[in-house]
């Protein structure tokens, strides 16, 4: 009887605590892991991001983005983390910039508490990149890649050549287009 | 038989708990339900808010002769909020905020007068309490927020764009317009149709945030990524595990703290990134290019309201690709001058309202 007792009591922690739902996921996603190298050595907060070269409207979403961990490893991600990547040709680039001068939470809250101050003008912004220039653009990346229907766990990214670390404003004017 | 009936006044502690287990594994089975009713419930009002919301905008194209639009009113500064107060039944609200003042800072709503502050029930998703705390004396908070389209809208959201129905965001014109209603256009001019075309949707809100962090992706936003240095891919690339941003993504709140104040976190969203996905911008004052997809507290979606009163429930799965056959250089191109169809999929496609696409959801 008690062990009747202790079994109904452990269902029903087990009901209370088993009744949550996860987010609905993609079907037909695979898995694409890998690692990016600049000259040799792994890079950490790359970000990875593959363009579909044709569109398919049937499916929700084509892109896949990640970024790259201490190790220089990345888990491609379309809509959930590392959930994987639709097999298909892609155009990839590898990116990794880095902005100076932005304001401080602090900053912004004085700005919101004193209408005033909202005039000032915003500290200029300027944008570093840390890989080399080639890799941000589909055109000149040279990275592209076919997804087969098992995925590929295996990529490798391998950058070469010298990185441009001189600061780029960052306009943001009517009309003045980035200056990136 | 006393004596047996004597024994059966009483329970065992065995039996007690047995009772007690099974009575517990009722509410154990009945209470996500409940909690999946509540929320359905909310989802519904949420519903009947997005089409109130809708019909306003349909009343005030009958009255006035166009949309309402940004820059509207008195001082440039406006969302179109303030403006559909009458259709809204909101007219004492509507008189309060537009009585006339000697001092022009009053007519403001970023120079916190009272006449724009309050918490207004008509504004916000009953799913997302995030604004139940806001006071008397702080700025009208709110969920609902107008389509921009495909299109970014630039520093203060000041860029305009001739894509999308609330997309023509020139201060300059609102400016010289001493008619109420600055920059807006007319129905005639969605001619992909009105119920192929979004014109509201909501963003979850997190008012008194501002200038503090803000982890969660739904009420925050991803800091040093303004919109013009990055593509959307990169943007997505900030989610972390579940619902928050990954670890060291520098970020702030404060979206929808001023229904009335026009800028880029406040009543306003775009067609680029899918629903519930992250936005990002430069500063956590929102005076920077922005992506801003619209975030609901719904399961798997958010609610959408078209151009004809139509209100849908739009999935973070629709079609949405993100540009493929330009890279970053193709994007600040597309930013220069965005013609033709949209490159964002069927969701890009509902942003605008004259690319002539003919994805439908």
């Amino acid at each position: 009887m008690k062990k009747i007792a202790l079994t109904l009591v452990a269902a029903l922690c087990c009901s209370l605590v088993g009744t949550g739902c996860g987010p609905k996921g993609l079907e037909g996603l695979v898995p694409v892991e890998g690692v990016v190298t600049l000259n040799g050595e792994a890079v950490e907060g790359a970000t990875v991001m593959f363009a579909p070269k044709t569109y398919d409207p049937s499916r929700p979403k084509g892109s896949a983005q990640a970024v790259t961990d201490a190790s220089g490893k990345f888990k491609m991600s379309t809509l959930q983390p590392g959930d994987g990547v639709f097999p298909g040709d892609y155009y990839v680039t590898v990116t990794k910039d880095r902005i100076e001068g932005g304001m401080s939470l602090d900053e912004v809250k004085r700005r919101r508490e004193n209408p005033d101050a909202a005039d000032e003008p915003a500290p200029e912004q300027t944008l570093i990149r840390e890989l080399p220039d080639q890799y941000a653009d589909i055109n000149s990346s040279g990275l592209d890649q076919t997804i087969p229907t098992e995925g590929n766990k295996k990529l490798e990214l391998a950058l070469e050549g010298e990185v441009d670390s001189a600061p780029r404003p960052m306009n943001s004017g009517r009309g003045a287009g980035p200056g990136v | 038989m006393s004596r047996k009936f004597s024994r059966l006044g009483g329970f065992t502690l065995v039996e007690l708990l047995v009772v007690i287990a099974i009575i517990g594994i009722l509410i154990g089975l009945l209470l996500p339900a409940v909690q999946a009713a509540r929320e359905a419930a909310r989802r519904m009002q949420c519903t009947n808010k997005v089409k109130q919301f809708c019909l306003a905008i349909q009343n005030y194209n009958d009255a006035h002769g166009k949309l309402p639009g940004f820059g509207f009113g008195i001082n440039a500064n406006q969302t179109p909020v303030a403006g559909i107060y009458p259709f809204l039944e909101l007219t004492t609200r509507y008189d309060a905020i537009y009585a006339p003042s000697s001092n022009s800072g009053d007519h403001d709503p970023y120079r916190g007068n009272a006449r724009w502050n309050g918490r207004v029930d008509a504004l916000l998703c009953p799913s997302d309490g995030s604004a139940s705390s806001v006071g008397d004396d702080k700025p009208t908070p709110i969920n609902y927020c107008f389509s921009t389209g495909d299109y970014i809208a630039g520093s203060y959201g000041y860029w305009g764009n001739t894509r999308a129905p609330f997309g023509m965001l020139q201060r300059s014109d609102a400016w010289k317009d001493t008619d109420w209603g600055g920059g807006s256009y007319t129905l005639s001019a969605i001619t992909d149709g009105t119920s192929n075309t979004v014109a509201i949707s909501e963003r979850v809100a997190s008012p008194s945030e501002y200038g503090a962090e803000k982890r969660s992706i739904k009420g925050g936003v991803a800091l040093n990524s303004s919109a013009w240095s990055i593509l959307p891919n990169a943007c997505l690339a900030k989610r972390g595990n579940g619902n928050d941003y990954a670890d060291g993504v520098a970020t702030g709140g404060g979206c929808g703290e001023n229904a009335y104040y026009y800028s880029n976190n406040n009543a306003m969203f775009q067609t680029i990134l899918p629903p519930n996905a992250p936005s990002c911008t430069g500063n956590a004052d929102f005076k920077q290019p922005m992506y801003a997809p619209p975030t609901s507290n719904h399961s798997g979606g958010v609610n959408v309201g078209m151009c004809d009163g139509s209100v849908r429930f739009v999935s973070d799965t629709i079609s949405c690709e993100t540009p493929g056959t330009s890279g970053l250089a193709g994007w600040y191109k597309y930013w220069g001058s965005a013609t033709g169809k949209s490159p964002f999929g069927v969701w890009g496609a509902m942003g605008t309202m004259n690319a002539g696409e003919t994805d439908v959801l």
